[in-house]
């Protein structure tokens, strides 16, 4: 072999290994390593994906870094295009970390805001509680007042009702005294003719005791008024009669009032031969006939007038 | 001579060298498709079906076809393609999970709303 020969032979031997060395690709553009670059580029810049996902982005910037060693040293567009893949994925998977740490604050703070919110509301409802307890006792308070209040009136009521009763017992005790008859009209005493003398006007002695009985009635009872009435027979003159009646009546009026009745509550009406309430045709009739009576009011003066 | 056949024989096993870098052999990826699958059955579990289908589906694809990749041998391509199976699983995942803690700030933003809403209905009727 020359020395030519030999020279030759070395020469493409040296040309040969270029060539295969080259021929596992040169640096050309890769898309994808570009595209996974530009996105942990992104997410490198990001302070929520740093702050939150540190080891996410490291394991994606390894991804990155083996990808981007393999495309310098020329090996396959194949095996660049995976690596970067994997480093965006990765670059993905750290976003998304970043976002959950977010998500998981927000529901920390909506689930203590919401732990506030039904404090505040129990908070409430206690203190509602307390002042409906407040109120109730409050009622409850002015219900026995009031029962109390009640009862006492009720005691009272009573009492009055008692005295009433007793009150009534004794008007009755009384009107049993004075021998009156009840009427529509009101208490009647009649005070029969035995009382005045034949023709005459003045009251007998014997008439005093029914009088006293009257006054003493009148002094008990002071809003009672007294109307006198007097009648005769149906002997004598009418006119005789009529002046007879008033004078009986007035005698009557005068004797009450000196026993203490003022006159300002005795009415009187003399109705001569009017009104009689047996026969005049028989001495007994005509007997029942001359009369006077005293007609005691209710307990507001009233009389019922005759008709 | 002797000293240039050894510069040939260098430059011959140089030669040897690159051909032999540029098509190195790879063993069989079980481990790794079984670390996919894993990854897969996580994310599946995190509810990402219902948040990432887009995912998921990718995920699965690139895992069977990984699975074929290796019964034809082709074990550098099983192990690239069970790889992004494994990431796509991880990004599911990780999807899912922010959704579902978004959902549930949702949930718990309007119950105090709710709550607050009720509790002012209460206090000023």
């Amino acid at each position: 072999m020359n020395r030519n020969n030999r020279f030759v032979c070395s020469f493409a031997l040296v040309v040969l290994t270029s060539v295969l060395l080259a021929s596992c690709g040169p640096p050309t553009k890769n898309v994808d390593l570009e595209k996974a670059q530009a996105s942990f580029a992104a997410a490198k810049m990001d302070p929520v994906v740093v702050k939150n996902a540190a080891l996410g982005l490291q394991t994606a910037e390894t991804s990155l870094q083996t990808a981007e060693s393999l495309w310098k040293a020329d090996a396959k567009a194949e095996e660049v295009s995976h690596h970067a893949y994997l480093s965006l994925q990765r670059t993905a998977i750290a976003k998304e970390i970043a976002n959950q740490k977010v998500a998981e604050e927000s529901v920390e703070a909506a689930s203590s805001a919401r732990d506030r919110v039904l404090l505040e509301a129990r908070t409430y409802e206690a203190d509602e509680a307390t002042k409906s307890a407040e109120l109730a006792r409050r009622r409850a308070q002015e219900q026995s007042t009031l029962l109390a209040v009640k009862t006492v009136e009720s005691q009272q009521s009573a009492e009055a009702a008692l005295a009433a009763e007793a009150r009534a017992k004794k008007l009755e005790a009384e009107v049993a005294q004075l021998q009156a008859i009840k009427s529509e009209r009101g208490l009647v005493i009649t005070l029969g003719d035995v009382l005045f003398d034949t023709g005459q006007a003045e009251l007998k002695g014997s008439a005093m005791v029914t009088i006293s009985k009257v006054a003493n009635f009148m002094r008990t009872y002071p809003t009672r008024t007294l109307l006198v009435e007097g009648f005769t027979d149906s002997r004598g003159s009418e006119s005789y009669n009529l002046d007879l009646s008033e004078r009986r009546t007035n005698s009557v009026r005068s004797a009450l009032s000196a026993s203490g009745v003022d006159v300002a509550r005795i009415a009187v009406r003399g109705y001569g031969e009017s009104y009689s309430v047996a026969s005049n045709e028989t001495p007994v009739g005509r007997q029942l006939n001359r009369r006077v009576e005293v007609i005691i009011s209710d307990e507001e003066g009233r009389i019922v007038e005759r008709r | 001579m002797r000293t240039l056949s050894l510069l040939n024989m260098l430059l011959l096993l140089l030669v040897a060298g690159s051909l032999v870098g540029c098509a190195s052999k790879v063993p069989p990826p079980t481990q790794k498709l079984a670390l996919s699958e894993a990854a897969i059955n996580q994310a599946e579990a995190a509810g990402a079906i219902e948040f990432a289908p887009l995912e998921m589906r990718s995920s699965r694809e690139k895992l069977a076809q990984a699975r074929e990749a290796m019964s034809n041998e082709e074990n550098q391509k099983a192990l690239n393609l069970a790889e992004q199976a494994e990431v796509d699983a991880r990004l599911a995942e990780a999807k899912a999970r922010t959704a579902k803690a978004q959902k549930t700030v949702a949930v718990l933003q309007e119950s105090v709303q709710t709550l607050k809403k009720e509790f002012e209905r209460k206090a000023n009727p």
